[in-house]
C-alpha cells in the first residue's frame, strides 16, 4: 500500500488542500513578517537606526541637514601632477579642513553636572 | 536524563540571573546624596529636554561630521594618492595617513553608536522616579560622548597631518626632488 495514501495521509493533507488559497496567504504574511523582522535587525545592528534623522523627534535636524546639502566634486582621480593641479588640490583640502578644525565636536560639558544643575556630592 | 538537563538548564539560568543581578548592582555602586536626588528629581523636566535638545544636535552633528570625513577620505585623500601612484611619484606616506583616517573613521562610527544608544537609554529613564538610575546612566553616556569626542579629535589630527605630508611632498615636488 502506497503510503501517500493512506487514511492519515489523507487526513492530513486534504485540508491543506481545501484551504489552498488560504494557507499560501498566511504563508506569504509569515514569510514578509520573517524578511522585515531581518531588515529591522540588520538596521538595528548596522549603526543605520543611529544615523536616521527621518526617526520622529529629528525635525530639527533633518531641516538643517536638508539646508545645508550641497554637491562637492572632489578631486579628479586621473590626470598628470604639476604646480597647477596641486595647487588645485590645495585649495579643495584647504577649504574642507577649515570645516574640520572649525568646531570641536562632542567636547564641552553639555553632559556635566553643573550644566544639568547637579550639585557636588 | 530529564533531571540531569533540569539541571543544567537551571544551572544557565541561575548564571544569567547572577550576571544581570552583578551588573545591575556595580551601575548602583555610584555613590548619591540626598542633595543630588532631590535635584535631579526637581530639574527632571528641564534636563529631559535639554538632553532631547542634545539628542538632536549631536544626530545632526554626526550627519555633518560623517559627510565631511568621508568627503576628505573619498574625494580627496584617495584620489590623490592615486593620481600620484599613476605618476609614479611618492605617495607611501600619505596613503599610511589615510588608512588611519579610515580607520579610525570606523572607531569614530562605532563611538557615535555607543553613546547613542546610552543617550537614548538616558532618555527612557524617568528621573522622578529613578534618580540613581538616571545618574549611572548619566555618568556611562557621559563617559561614552568623551569617547566620541577623543576619536573625533584624532580624525581631524590625521586631516591636519595629511595636509602637512602634502604641503611637503608638494615643496619638494616644486624643487625637483620627487623622483
Amino acid at each position: 500500500m502506497n503510503s501517500e495514501t493512506t487514511p492519515e495521509h489523507e487526513a492530513t493533507v486534504s485540508p491543506i488542500k481545501k484551504h489552498q488559497f488560504l494557507t499560501f496567504l498566511v504563508s506569504a504574511i509569515i514569510i514578509a513578517l520573517f524578511l522585515v523582522y531581518i531588515a529591522l535587525s540588520l538596521y538595528r545592528s548596522s549603526g543605520t537606526f543611529q544615523l536616521d534623522l527621518s526617526r520622529p523627534g529629528f525635525d530639527q535636524a533633518r531641516e538643517d541637514v536638508t539646508k545645508e546639502s550641497q554637491f562637492f566634486e572632489g578631486y579628479p582621480s586621473n590626470g598628470p601632477i604639476n604646480e597647477e593641479t596641486l595647487a588645485e588640490f590645495n585649495a579643495l583640502y584647504n577649504q574642507e579642513l577649515k570645516d574640520a578644525t572649525a568646531i570641536d565636536a562632542y567636547s564641552g560639558d553639555a553632559l556635566s553636572d553643573s550644566t544639568l544643575q547637579i550639585p557636588a556630592s | 536524563m530529564k533531571i540531569r538537563k533540569l539541571i543544567l538548564l537551571s544551572g544557565v539560568f541561575g548564571a544569567v540571573l547572577l550576571a544581570v543581578v552583578s551588573t545591575q548592582t556595580s551601575q548602583a555602586e555610584v555613590v548619591i546624596s540626598q542633595k543630588q536626588i532631590r535635584s535631579i528629581q526637581t530639574h527632571c523636566v528641564e534636563n529631559q529636554a535639554a538632553l532631547n535638545q542634545l539628542h538632536q544636535t549631536d544626530a545632526f552633528l554626526r550627519i555633518d561630521r560623517g559627510n565631511l570625513y568621508r568627503t576628505i577620505s573619498d574625494k580627496l585623500m584617495t584620489p590623490l594618492n592615486t593620481r600620484l601612484t599613476a605618476n609614479e611619484l611618492p605617495n607611501d606616506a600619505l596613503v599610511a595617513v589615510t588608512k588611519q583616517f579610515n580607520a579610525q573613521y570606523q572607531q569614530f562610527y562605532k563611538n557615535y553608536i555607543t553613546y547613542d544608544t546610552s543617550l537614548s537609554k538616558l532618555l527612557s529613564i524617568d528621573c522622578t522616579k529613578e534618580p540613581v538610575g538616571f545618574y549611572n546612566a548619566l555618568i556611562k553616556t557621559r563617559e561614552d560622548r568623551q569617547q566620541l569626542s577623543v576619536s573625533n579629535q584624532a580624525l581631524v589630527q590625521l586631516i591636519v597631518n595629511y595636509k602637512a605630508l602634502f604641503d611637503q611632498f608638494k615643496a619638494s615636488f616644486m624643487a625637483g626632488n620627487t623622483r
